[in-house]
Order: C-alpha cells, then sequence, then structure tokens
C-alpha cells in the first residue's frame, strides 16, 4: 500500500511536466511578445543603431526562435529571470524578498476562509431550508459577486476610519513597530520566535482586515462546495448503512459523511487558491502591502516588463505545487485513486 | 387543483430572485444604452468649488476630489463597463465553441492539441495571466478585452467539448452525416444549435465573472485611462480618500460593479436551474 | 398462526412525503404482523412502497417522509413513542437492515474492519482487542476467507457478494432480533445470490431473528419465506402463507404477478404482461389503487372503504372482488 502511494505520487510529478513546459513555454511567449521592438524599447530614446543592435545581441533577439528559447530555458534553469528596470535588481531577488509577505496574507485569507466555509457548509447541509440554510445561500450568492477591492475598501471605512478599530492600510506594520528578524519572512511566526507579542500583535492587527477580504472572496465556493458535498454524501447509501447501523449521529456526520465530503472540497480549494493569487495582487494594492502583486503592479505602470513575467511565471509554478500539494495529498486520504485513474 | 396552487406557490416562492436579477438587468440596458442622456451633468465637467461633497440631492452620489457628479459617472461608465466583458465574453464564445466542437467532433490530434491549450491557460492564476498578457501586448482598452477573451477561453472550449462529445454519435448526427453533409454543415447547423443552451448558461455565469476581470484590471491601472469613468477605475481613483472618510468616491462605483456581477450571477444560477434542474443546489 | 406475542405489529400505517410538486401518498393503511424467527417476504413492483416501509420501521425515513397514521411495535414497544436518541441505539443492536447494492452501501475510504468496529464499539461492551477478535469471529460467520486480509480491505477491493457477506456480519454483530433485507441479492450473479441467501437464512435459524426479505423476485419469496405480503402503490393488497398464496392467490394483482412468473424465477421487473402503469401517488386516488389496471373492476371499487377480507388461516385480501 505504502509502495503504491509513492508510486502514484510519482506519477503525478511525471503528469505535471507537461504543465510546467506549458507555463515556460506561454511565459516564454509573453516575454518575445512585446509591442514593436524590444531591443528599440530597452535601448530607451536616446538610442541609435548601433546602441540598439548591441542591445539586440545582448538580450539575444538577433537570434532564431528556438535559440532564444533554449537560452531562457538555461536561464530558467540557473533561476535567471532577468533584471528589473525598475529597481536594477534580479528579478528573481526581488520576488524572493517579497514572496513571504504574499503568502503569509494568502495563507491567512484561505485559513479564514476555510474555518468559516466549512462549518457553514456543514450546518446548511444537515439543516436543509434553516435560516442557516439561506444564510449560506445568501453567503454564497453574494461572496462571488463582490469585487475583492471593493470589500477591501469598504472594511477600511467601517473599521478603521468609522470604528477605529483598525490600523491604517499602510502595510505590514505601523511605522512605530520594527520588523522582527527574518526567519521565515512570516512576521506572525518571526515575531514568536524573537518572542516579540508587541509586534505579533501589531502585525496581526494589520493583517486581519486584508485577510479577511481575501478570506470573504474565498468563503463563497467553498461554503458552496461544502454544502453541495455534505449534501450528496448525506444521502449516500453508505451513510444511510451507518445510519442503519445505529451508529451516532456525530460518527455518522463527522466519520463518515464528512471524510468523504471533504474530498471534493479539497480539489475546490485548488481552483479558489488560483482565484486568491489574483485576488491577492488587488488587495495588496488596496491596503499597501509590500509583497509580489504591489511589485508586479509597480512594474506593469512602469513597463518593467522582466519583472512582470518572472511574477506570472512564478504564480503559476506556485499555482502547480499547490496542485501537487492536493493531489498527493487526495492520493494519502481516498484509498481508491490509482485503481480508477 | 391543489397541486396547481402548491405548483404556483412554489414558483412564486422562488421567483423573486429571478425578478429581481431581471430587472436589474433591463436597468443595467437602459444604462448601459441611453446612459449618457440620464445622466444629470457631464461626467468630465470638473468643478473645484464643489469637489468633495457628500451625496446631496442635487449630487446624489456626491462629486469627487475634481467636483464631478459621482452619480453621472457612475451611469456613464456602465457603457464602457458592460462593451468591455460583452466584448469579450462574445470573443471567447466564438472562439471556445469553434475550438471545442472541433475538438468534441474530430477528436484525435485536433482534441490533444486543443486540450492542451486550454489546460495551459488554466494551470496559470488567471488574473496573473491576464496582467502578464497585457504587460506584453500593450496596455490598451481593447488588449484588456483580447486578454479577457483569453482567460475566458477555456470555460467555453471544455462545455463545448463535452456537449460535441456526446453528440458525435447521436442519431441527428449520424443522420446529417450519411445525407451527404460536410464536416463544416454538420458542425455550423446542426451540432452548433444543439450546443446552444448549455453555451447560453455558461454566458450568463461567465459574464460577471469577466465584468469582475475587466474592472479588476483597470482598478490597478491598466487598459482604461483617467479621466475616461469606468467602474474600477474610479474605485481605485477614491480608494484614496476612504482613509479620510469621503466614502462616496469608491464605494458607489463599488456598489454598481457588485451589482452588475450579481445580477449576472443570478440570471446564470435561474437559466442553468431553468435547462437543468438536476444542477439545484 | 398469530400469536398474542407478535415480533413486530405494522398497523394501519399511513405515510407521505412533502414534495415540490405535491403530497405523495407512499403508504396507506398497511397493516401485517411478523413473528419470532418467521421469514416475510414482501414483493411488488418498484414504487410499491416496499422500501418506503421499511426504511419507517427502522426509523430512518426521509426527512420530507410524514407519518400520518399508525402505530409501529417491536418486541411489545411502539416505535413512535421512543425517543430519537433510543431508536438509534435500537437500530443495529434490536433490528439491522442490509441493502441493495452492497458496494456502494459501504463507505468507500474506510476499511472493512473499521466499519464493522464501528458497530461493535456502538453496541457492545467489548472494547480494544475484543472488538478486533469480535469482528474477525463475525466475518467467520459470514464465510469470508481469508478474514485476516479482508479485514483491511476497502469496499471497492471486493466484489459484491464479498460486500453483501460484510454487510451481514454488521448487520447480525449484535444478534438482533429483526433483520430487514431489501432486494439483497439483486445485481448479484445466481450463484452468489443463493450463497448470499444460505447465509441470511442460516444466521436467522442460529439465532431465531424474524427476516423481512423485500424482493420483487417472487421466486425468491417463494423459496425462502414463510409468509408473504403483497404490496402495490403504497398499499397491501394480500397477505398470506406462501403455499396459500401460490396455491389460491384471491387478489387479482397477486395472480397476475404468480401468471407472469410461470417458473418462479423470473425477475418482477423484467415483465411487461401486467397492463397499466402505477397510479400516480400526488393525485386523488380511488380506494383501490389498482383498479385502473384490474380486469374485474366495477364501480364501486373505486368507494371506501375496501374491505379486508379475511380467509381464515391468516390469508387477508383487500379487495371488493376477489377471486
Amino acid at each position: 500500500m505504502k509502495r503504491d502511494s509513492l508510486f502514484l505520487i510519482g506519477r503525478r510529478l511525471l503528469q505535471a511536466a507537461p504543465v510546467v513546459m506549458g507555463i515556460i513555454v506561454v511565459t516564454f511567449i509573453l516575454t518575445r511578445a512585446l509591442p514593436g521592438d524590444p531591443a528599440v524599447f530597452f535601448a530607451g530614446p536616446a538610442a541609435d543603431e548601433k546602441s540598439i543592435a548591441e542591445i539586440r545581441a545582448s538580450l539575444g533577439l538577433d537570434k532564431s526562435w528556438p535559440e532564444q528559447f533554449w537560452v531562457y530555458l538555461q536561464n530558467l534553469a540557473h533561476g535567471d529571470l532577468g533584471k528589473s528596470i525598475s529597481t536594477g535588481q534580479p528579478v528573481i531577488e526581488e520576488l524572493a524578498t517579497r514572496l513571504p509577505a504574499s503568502l503569509e496574507l494568502t495563507f491567512m485569507g484561505l485559513f479564514l476562509a476555510v474555518a468559516i466555509a466549512i462549518p457553514l457548509g456543514i450546518l446548511a447541509a444537515t439543516r436543509p431550508n434553516s435560516l442557516i440554510d439561506h444564510l449560506c445561500r445568501l453567503v454564497v450568492t453574494i461572496g462571488v459577486s463582490l469585487p475583492t477591492f471593493f470589500t477591501g475598501l469598504f472594511l477600511v471605512y467601517i473599521f478603521y476610519f468609522l470604528l477605529g478599530l483598525s490600523p491604517a492600510p499602510l502595510g505590514r506594520l505601523g511605522i512605530i513597530h520594527i520588523a522582527p528578524d527574518h526567519v521565515t519572512g512570516f512576521y506572525l511566526i518571526d515575531s514568536l520566535i524573537a518572542g516579540d507579542l508587541e509586534v505579533f500583535r501589531a502585525s496581526f492587527s494589520q493583517m486581519i482586515l486584508p485577510a479577511s477580504t481575501l478570506g470573504i472572496f474565498a468563503l463563497a465556493p467553498l461554503a458552496r462546495m461544502t454544502r453541495a458535498a455534505m449534501l450528496g454524501v448525506l444521502s449516500s447509501d453508505f451513510v444511510r448503512t451507518a445510519r442503519a447501523s445505529g451508529l451516532s449521529r456525530r460518527t455518522v456526520l463527522w466519520v463518515y459523511a464528512f471524510q468523504n465530503a471533504i474530498l471534493p472540497v479539497l480539489t475546490t480549494l485548488g481552483m479558489v487558491f488560483s482565484f486568491l493569487l489574483g485576488a491577492n495582487v488587488l488587495v495588496e494594492k488596496v491596503f499597501a502591502w509590500p509583497g509580489i502583486g504591489s511589485f508586479a503592479i509597480e512594474a506593469l505602470i512602469a513597463s518593467d516588463y522582466a519583472a512582470v513575467q518572472g511574477f506570472v511565471l512564478a504564480m503559476a509554478l506556485m499555482y502547480v505545487l499547490l496542485n501537487l500539494a492536493i493531489d498527493i495529498l487526495y492520493t494519502v486520504v481516498d484509498p481508491r485513486i490509482g485503481l480508477e485513474g | 387543483m391543489k397541486a396547481h396552487m402548491q405548483h404556483l406557490r412554489y414558483v412564486m416562492g422562488e421567483n423573486p430572485v429571478t425578478f429581481f436579477s431581471f430587472i436589474l438587468f433591463f436597468l443595467l440596458m437602459a444604462l448601459g444604452l441611453f446612459g449618457p442622456w440620464i445622466a444629470p451633468y457631464d461626467p468630465l465637467a470638473s468643478d473645484t468649488a464643489n469637489a468633495l461633497k457628500p451625496p446631496t440631492w442635487a449630487h446624489p452620489f456626491g462629486t469627487d476630489n475634481l467636483g464631478r457628479d459621482v452619480f453621472s459617472r457612475v451611469i456613464t461608465a456602465t457603457r464602457l463597463d458592460l462593451a468591455i466583458s460583452v466584448a469579450a465574453v462574445s470573443l471567447s464564445f466564438v472562439a471556445g465553441s469553434v475550438a471545442g466542437v472541433c475538438a468534441g467532433y474530430f477528436g484525435g490530434v485536433t482534441d490533444k492539441l486543443i486540450s492542451r491549450l486550454t489546460d495551459t491557460i488554466m494551470a496559470f492564476p488567471l488574473f496573473v495571466l491576464a496582467m502578464g498578457i497585457v504587460s506584453a501586448l500593450g496596455n490598451t482598452i481593447e488588449n484588456i478585452v483580447y486578454t479577457t477573451a483569453v482567460i475566458n477561453f477555456p470555460f467555453y472550449a471544455r462545455v463545448a467539448r463535452a456537449e460535441a462529445n456526446s453528440r458525435r454519435e447521436a442519431g441527428f448526427v449520424e443522420a446529417a452525416r450519411l445525407s451527404g453533409n460536410g464536416h463544416g454543415r454538420i458542425l455550423l447547423f446542426h451540432m452548433g444549435p444543439n450546443i446552444m443552451p448549455p453555451m447560453m448558461v455558461q454566458i450568463s455565469l461567465n459574464m460577471g465573472y469577466a465584468i469582475l476581470n475587466a474592472a479588476g484590471l483597470s482598478f490597478i491601472g491598466l487598459g482604461v485611462r483617467p479621466p475616461t469613468p469606468e467602474w474600477g477605475i474610479m474605485v481605485a481613483e477614491g480608494a484614496k480618500f476612504i482613509v479620510s472618510g469621503e466614502w462616496w468616491l469608491a464605494i458607489f462605483p463599488g456598489a454598481a460593479l457588485m451589482l452588475a456581477v450579481l445580477c449576472f450571477n443570478l440570471l446564470g444560477d435561474g437559466l442553468r436551474d431553468l435547462i437543468d434542474p438536476r444542477m439545484r443546489t | 398462526m398469530e400469536s398474542r406475542n407478535p415480533l413486530l405489529v405494522v398497523e394501519d400505517l399511513s405515510l407521505e412525503f412533502r414534495t415540490r410538486t405535491g403530497v405523495v401518498k407512499a403508504l396507506e393503511n398497511v397493516s401485517f404482523q411478523i413473528e419470532k424467527g418467521q421469514t416475510v417476504g414482501v414483493v411488488g413492483e418498484s414504487g410499491s412502497g416496499k422500501s418506503v416501509m421499511s426504511y419507517a420501521i427502522m426509523g430512518i425515513s426521509d426527512p420530507a417522509a410524514r407519518i400520518t397514521s399508525g402505530r409501529i411495535v417491536f418486541g411489545g414497544i411502539s416505535l413512535f413513542e421512543k425517543s430519537q436518541q433510543e431508536l438509534q441505539e435500537m437500530r443495529g443492536r434490536e433490528l439491522s437492515m442490509i441493502f441493495q447494492s452492497p458496494r456502494t452501501a459501504l463507505n468507500p475510504i474506510r476499511t472493512i474492519g473499521r466499519q464493522l468496529e464501528d458497530v461493535i464499539y456502538r453496541h457492545s461492551s467489548f472494547r480494544g482487542r475484543q472488538i478486533r477478535a469480535r469482528a474477525l469471529d463475525l466475518l467467520n460467520q459470514v464465510r469470508i476467507p481469508d478474514p485476516e486480509k479482508r479485514y483491511r480491505a476497502y469496499p471497492f477491493e471486493l466484489s459484491g457478494g464479498m460486500c453483501q457477506r460484510v454487510m451481514i456480519a454488521i448487520a447480525i454483530s449484535s444478534n438482533p432480533w429483526l433483520l430487514i433485507a431489501d432486494e439483497p441479492v439483486t445485481g448479484l450473479d445466481v450463484t452468489t445470490q443463493a450463497v448470499i441467501m444460505d447465509l441470511i437464512q442460516d444466521a436467522a435459524r442460529e439465532r431465531n431473528m424474524g427476516t423481512i426479505l423485500i424482493t420483487h423476485d417472487l421466486g425468491l419469496a417463494a423459496e425462502y419465506c414463510d409468509k408473504i405480503i403483497v404490496m402495490h402503490s403504497g398499499h397491501v393488497v394480500e397477505v398470506a402463507d406462501t403455499e396459500h398464496l401460490f396455491m389460491r392467490p384471491r387478489h387479482p394483482y397477486t395472480a397476475k404477478l404468480i401468471g407472469a412468473t410461470p417458473n418462479a424465477s423470473r425477475d418482477l421487473a423484467e415483465l411487461s404482461s401486467i397492463p397499466g402503469n402505477l397510479p400516480d401517488l400526488r393525485a386523488e386516488l380511488p380506494a383501490c389503487r389498482y383498479s385502473e389496471r384490474c380486469e374485474r373492476f366495477a364501480r364501486d371499487c373505486l368507494e371506501s372503504p375496501l374491505p379486508r377480507l379475511g380467509t381464515g388461516a391468516g390469508h387477508l385480501v383487500a379487495c371488493r372482488y376477489p377471486l
């Protein structure tokens, strides 16, 4: 059984290879699809013929497309995503320093969403047409219609301006606090490691609004799927058997129904993560969060192509990784995987 | 008789939501078509003496930092927001249908290629891919349309493929083939009409997402440029004033955006229930 | 025949479902009783209310179901007076049930050993290693080869017949007084059918356990049952000892069923020789729900109440003009 799982995980990793290749091809095309001649762009307005040709050669743009692609692959293998023209630093370093901020926010948002959506979906499914079921439907319908940036601003207005409960939406920490020593890059964890509860509290209060914004966004699809999956499982044959065997309501609900219903929710989680990575960009802009989303927006406005494409590639690879993780988790949870597929 | 009454009550009980979304839909369409004539003020005319005034009877949504009437701007923006998403959805609908039907009908290499393409697009977080494409193509409204079309393409292609695939061996297709119709005619006149209902559902479910996406792109400063009134960019411009309490600049265009998306989502759900009652949740 | 102390009495039971399209009168004035150790067959087409009735006895009806009249007395206790908690504790201990399509009736992501343990843990005082020993003993009793290995198997790794044996093991784990078997062998191949039925019969004999066999296979009912209840559209139309029923059916529907089953081994589901369809249970219904299909139909068949004629030896028929 154990060896089977390992084999399945290995096969799943292999299946991801063409997807990764597809992602690399697309980002390559995007870097070469610049409007006009990229060499002219990079050379700047004062450049003459000669300097443009030099830049073209230095960028490798005088080579054929397959050759360029090969060079692109080699650079990627070395982790070289090019240099950001606005900061002059290698794109990979810029991304790496900002990634923890984005990840911390995204995970917090996802955590909030899961913590609310799953109980809500279960309650709604076990009490059809009750008040909580209607509430669940309302949340689902409104939730998918809310623009993230609108939710964020709305929360800022209520909790910062009107109630004064939240700090100003200006990044990860107020100016009076100093970032904790870098260990994981997650301020919540690093501040605990440093034993600085004051910074922990400060970074938590900075995070609660943006994370809630993301959470509200991710809540709807998760609650919808939890409810639907639970409803499906609760009317299944094996739950009927469990009830006919007199198993307690708790056992039927958690051990029999929930453990089966969680499987489609896990799949939805992958899709939700894809939306979250996009929504994260908008939320970072609203809350001036110094993550890779803010970096990408600045790069976009400044036409810093290498930075933008590096960002797209990094996000796509992260998404592939997450889907892999979910698949592997699925393989561990569901014994049927592998014999059917 | 009793059963009829119960059915009526059931329909009435479920109608309000669909009814509400229909009202919203016609309102949106009216604003999109006649917005510039309905708007009480010129959406671009600034009046610095009246800047940042909260909602009053004269300015129901207040005025912005240049004294422009937010109400007029929100109404005028309807056309542009709807135009972008309708254009994008139409493009992805046409391209997705053609590609999907071909993949489902011909199978083999065609299917493999198209499926690989949709899988690759879906492997990206879609909004992030949209940012990448806009940056590569150039920051214009047309490119926002193309980009939104690209990221929605897989949804249509997948539905069309599944529908065509399930009908490939159907009697009416076989009959058309035997009576000497070429592939083109079969696809256009026999497959096409048959995949329409599920595609219509897909359109109305997808429309809200397309609007959100386009508005998201303009919120981060892509596509639409100021001072053009557009919901996304209006929220972005109004965002600066939220922290000082001038909420009406961002909240009204944001609410308009939300209502538009809600409207299409509700219509989509209603349409899906109508066409496939088993999907009811 | 009718003892003073029957195992199960169903009396005047009526049940309806509230649905979006109207009220479905799924059961109407259903009455019958079962003695200890007796095997009773419930036969009828699909949609006749056989399963609905068994779910009502088990207390696991759909939430949309409403019991509008009658009572169910099990071992001298009226079940409708019991609390949900008490009923839950009785299920699987005093009354058990097995189902059609055993492969989907077991939790797909839990080993069969664990599922068996869950029920033993719930209903016995066994703890720790005793539970496992008891579970293995039960797997042995239902003649599962190599129980140690099967213990760790998931339902999808076993055949339908094996899964049904596991279901039986779960059902008899607490030596219940009554076992309801709802189409237990439908969909299994013929040899497996016989094996499973023998297993159920042996288990019942060893424990003096009452058994309700729900089936649309008259042949199966004839072979294994002491008594047969014929249901049609939510009505019990005839109750009789197996021998009586086959020798002298009184209800026109029963006669049709038997006539349509010449070698007593064909499935009722395959039959098309009974004219007409089951009536729509949402509409206003006549006193006799078979009247529309009946050759002996007369106008007064539509009038309530429909007589319930006893013809001695526990043979009951709900018909105005019986054969």
